[in-house]
Order: C-alpha cells, then structure tokens, then sequence
C-alpha cells in the first residue's frame, strides 16, 4: 500500500483553519524550497499527513507601519523582503541579509515565515531578527500566542510548535532615535560558495549609533550552536560607550566564549571561533568605517 | 488519491490527475513526456530543471504539481518551437554547448530575463545566471552569448 498526503490549499485564513484535519501531520506548504528537499529525502511522513499551500492566501503577504512596530507577513518572500523601504530605513541588518540569500530564482520563492519554521540554526534571517527582538505570532485555530524569536527554537530543527502551529507574522520594535543618531545593521556569513550557500558561519548586528558612539549594539551568531545565539555579554561591552580597539577586543572574546560548536562533518570548533571572530571584526569595521583588525 | 489540476502548457490548456507530492518536475518529464527540462540535483541547486511559471524562472524540482493549477507554463520545448531564438543562436555561435545538460536551464534563465530588459548589465546578466551550474563549459561562452544578444 502506498500512502499519500492530502493536499489543501485555502484562500484565507478562516477557511485554513475551518478545514485543518486535526488527526493528521501538518505540513505548511509556503516557498517549499526546504520541504521539496525533505520530500525527495523521504522525509516526509505520507501516512496521515496533509500539505497545506499557503500561495493562495492573501493575509500573509504584507508589510505594514505601525505605532511602534513593523509587521511582516510570515509569506513575505525574501526578494519582496529586500525591495521594501519600511524595511530599509528601520532595519537595515534585514535589507543586508536579503542580498547575501542564496540565488534570486530561490529569493523568488524563499519565505521568511518557512526560515523561521524551519529552524535551522544556519538559516540567514534568525540572527538578525535575534537582534531586532522579533517577535512571532502564531495561531492554531482559534487561539493566537505571541512569542519572542529566541523562546521558539528548542534545537537544530526544532521549534516548540505544535501539530498546526502557523506563524502568521513577524513584530519588529521600530526603535526611538534621538537627535543625530542612526539605526544600522549588517549581516554576513561564510560557507562553500558565496550567496548559494548554507551557512556554516553568519553574523548579525543592529545598533543605534552617532559616529563611533553607540547608544545600543545586538549581536547575534548563527550556524555555530544547536540554536541561534544572541550575545548579551557583547551588549553590556559595547552600549553607551564610545568605540575603540579594546572594547573590540574584549567582544571577540565573548565571541570565543559562548561559541560551541555543532560537532557536523562541516567544520571544526576552532575554525568556526576563528570565522565568526572575524566576521565580528569584518562587521564592525564596515558598520563604523574603521579599521579595527589589528 | 489523486488532484485534478489544469493549466497552460506551452499555451496549450492541459488536465492532468497527480498525486500530492509529485514534483512540477516528474510531471513535465514523466506525464507530459517533454524531456527537455532535466532533472539534476532535485534539490534546487543546479538550475537544470529551470522553468517559466507566469513569467517568472523557477526551479519545477522545487514546486509541486498541484501548485501548477490555474497557472501558465512555458518550458525550453515551448519558447519557440518553429525557430531558434537569438539567445539560442548565441548559444551556438559561441560553443556555449558541450553536453547540453544545463543548457535548457540556462536558456529558460535567459528567455525569462531578456523579457523583463532588453539591454540587461553585465551584473544583472551574471545574476540571472547564478544558480545555475555547468560542469563543461566553464561559463565564459554562455555569458559571452548573454552578451552577445544583449548587445543587439
Ligand atoms: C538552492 C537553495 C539555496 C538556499 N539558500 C539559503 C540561504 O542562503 N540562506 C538560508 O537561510 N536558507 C537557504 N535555503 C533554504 C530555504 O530556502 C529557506 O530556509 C527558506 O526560507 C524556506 O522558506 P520556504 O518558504 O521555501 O519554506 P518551505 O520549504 O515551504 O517550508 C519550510 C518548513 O517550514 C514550514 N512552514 C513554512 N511556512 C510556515 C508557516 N507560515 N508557519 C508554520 N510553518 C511553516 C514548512 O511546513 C516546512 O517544514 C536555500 C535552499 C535552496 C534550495
Ligand atoms: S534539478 Fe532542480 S535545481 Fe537541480
Ligand atoms: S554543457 Fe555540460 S553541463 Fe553545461
């Protein structure tokens, strides 16, 4: 006997969750650019299982200007992520990420509802949004939680979602700038080949800065735990303090510390210590124009 | 259990019964029978099973069947089937063939751009491109033959 999913593909979000099985595996279908490759590896389970296309649902594809958010439609694909000006003026590590994802023909389709969901701690757009203290809602028929990015991953792959957990949209804290004072941001990260790659390493920083003073800094790492990492410790260096070359120092070896690495077939632990350090040091000399290797 | 689905293939409207988790590629090689469109990594890495979908390139190892419905696809058998286009040509002109295996993928890639620019850049030719992998040519003659139309 071979088994089949079912297959639904709802309009709008009361129709979705009007018709959702609740005796079989979800799964959401939105990019499919992961899930097609869980598929061809089998591992997808058939029996008792039903996609469930998210393509025809208008409601998740938005990006939206509150009082003190912004709100992002989980279907946002990552080429509409990049074009959007509410997202480049208000969070530039966001616009840095979209343009290092992979291929434009992936970009196309690649949503950053399914990079969430996926969970992978190599996937791009989790460091930045650990920065920018995402939060994500989520509903599962009539009940909607919000929750903040970093309570939502319980390992590589994992989330704490259950069967029919669909995240809805992103809530990114629009921050208050005073008088002189910017929001910047960056994101990069290392692997086999450049911008078609799955990372190995990445960076992410948000800060709001004058010059080389900086109000409030965010790092986070991914690709180097089991789960993304924000390094607070690097906050309590770097906040209300005029940069130099010490206080850099001093960060790289927070970063030294709280890296521990995925023992994959990918690399080593010392490889990625020394990677993510210099892409610390790569970041925050593009972000602040200055040199600070040596 | 099977799905009912229905769209434009080639411009011709087309009904197919696929299951659920039948790839947008098996059903073009395997139902449709239109082998131009290859299937090489099935991962979504190499670019050879590259297709037009409402205008747009993606890759049919990466889409389901399903998702076809209602939709208008345009595959390398359908981008001109009584004479070759100038990107075809190009191609030709300056050997940007050896085995063929990726040339499809690069081909509907190509097509798909020149629709949206004429006179596309240097960087937008080299974008249009990424993503799609081939193992003889060493890519110099394809974006040559990019060049080549772009330039008319
Ligand atoms: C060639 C290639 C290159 C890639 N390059 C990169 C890269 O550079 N960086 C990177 O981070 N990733 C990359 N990826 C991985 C992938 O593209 C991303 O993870 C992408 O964001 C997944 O989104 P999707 O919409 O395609 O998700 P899908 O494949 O549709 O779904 C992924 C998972 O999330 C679930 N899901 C989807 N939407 C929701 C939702 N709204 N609520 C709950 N669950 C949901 C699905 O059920 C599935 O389990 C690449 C993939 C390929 C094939
Ligand atoms: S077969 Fe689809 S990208 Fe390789
Ligand atoms: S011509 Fe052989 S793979 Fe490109």
């Amino acid at each position: 006997m071979i088994y089949y999913p079912e297959y639904l593909q709802p309009k709008t979000l009361e129709e979705l969750f009007k018709e959702l099985p609740k005796n079989k595996k979800i799964y959401y279908l939105a990019g499919g650019t992961d899930l097609l490759n869980y598929l061809r590896d089998e591992l997808v389970d058939k029996k008792n299982s039903c996609f469930v296309d998210l393509s025809k649902i208008k409601e998740l594809v938005f990006i939206n200007e509150t009082n003190k958010n912004i709100e992002i439609g989980s279907m946002v694909s990552f080429n509409i992520l990049q074009e959007n000006n509410l997202v480049k003026k208000h969070f530039p590590a966001i616009t840095s990420m979209c343009k290092t994802f992979s291929t434009p023909i992936i970009s196309n389709r690649a949503t950053i509802g399914g990079n969430i969901a996926n969970a992978s701690p190599s996937g791009d757009s989790l460091p930045v949004l650990y920065t920018l203290n995402t939060k994500i809602e989520i509903k599962n028929f009539s009940q909607t939680r919000i929750e903040d990015i970093d309570k939502i991953f319980v390992g590589p792959k994992k989330t704490n979602f259950k069967n029919g957990d669909l995240i809805t949209k992103l809530i990114i804290p629009k921050q208050v700038l005073q008088k002189g004072f910017s929001i910047i941001g960056i994101f990069k990260k290392v692997g086999g080949r450049k911008s078609h790659i799955i990372s190995k390493a990445s960076i992410a920083i948000s800060a709001i800065s004058k010059s080389d003073y900086i109000k409030k800094i965010n790092v986070a790492v991914g690709a180097v735990a089991p789960t993304v990492l924000k390094i607070n410790t690097i906050s309590e260096i770097l906040n209300n303090k005029k940069l130099n070359k010490k206080l850099v120092k001093d960060s790289v070896e927070e970063i030294k510390k709280v890296i521990s690495p995925i023992d994959d077939f990918r690399s080593t632990a010392n490889y990625r210590k020394e990677v993510v350090s210099s892409l610390f040091l790569e970041s925050i000399s593009e972000l602040f124009k200055f040199n600070f290797y040596d | 259990m099977s799905i009912k689905i229905q769209f434009k293939l080639n411009g011709e409207e087309k009904n197919f019964y696929v299951k659920p988790n039948m790839t947008l590629l098996e059903l073009i090689r395997e139902k449709a029978h239109l082998t131009g469109t290859k299937h090489g990594c099935g991962n979504g890495e190499c670019g050879a099973c590259t297709i037009i979908m409402n205008g747009e390139p993606v890759r049919s190892c990466l889409i389901l069947a399903v998702e076809a419905d209602g939709k208008e696809i345009i595959t390398i058998e359908g981008i001109s089937p009584q004479n070759l286009t100038e990107l075809q040509k190009a191609f030709i002109d300056e050997g940007a063939i050896q085995c063929g295996f990726c040339t499809p993928g690069f081909i509907m890639a190509g097509e798909a751009l020149f629709k949206k620019t004429q006179k596309p850049s240097d960087d937008e030719i080299k974008e249009s491109l990424s993503g799609h992998l081939c193992r003889c040519t060493g890519y110099e003659p394809i974006f040559n033959a990019f060049k080549k139309v772009a330039k008319k």
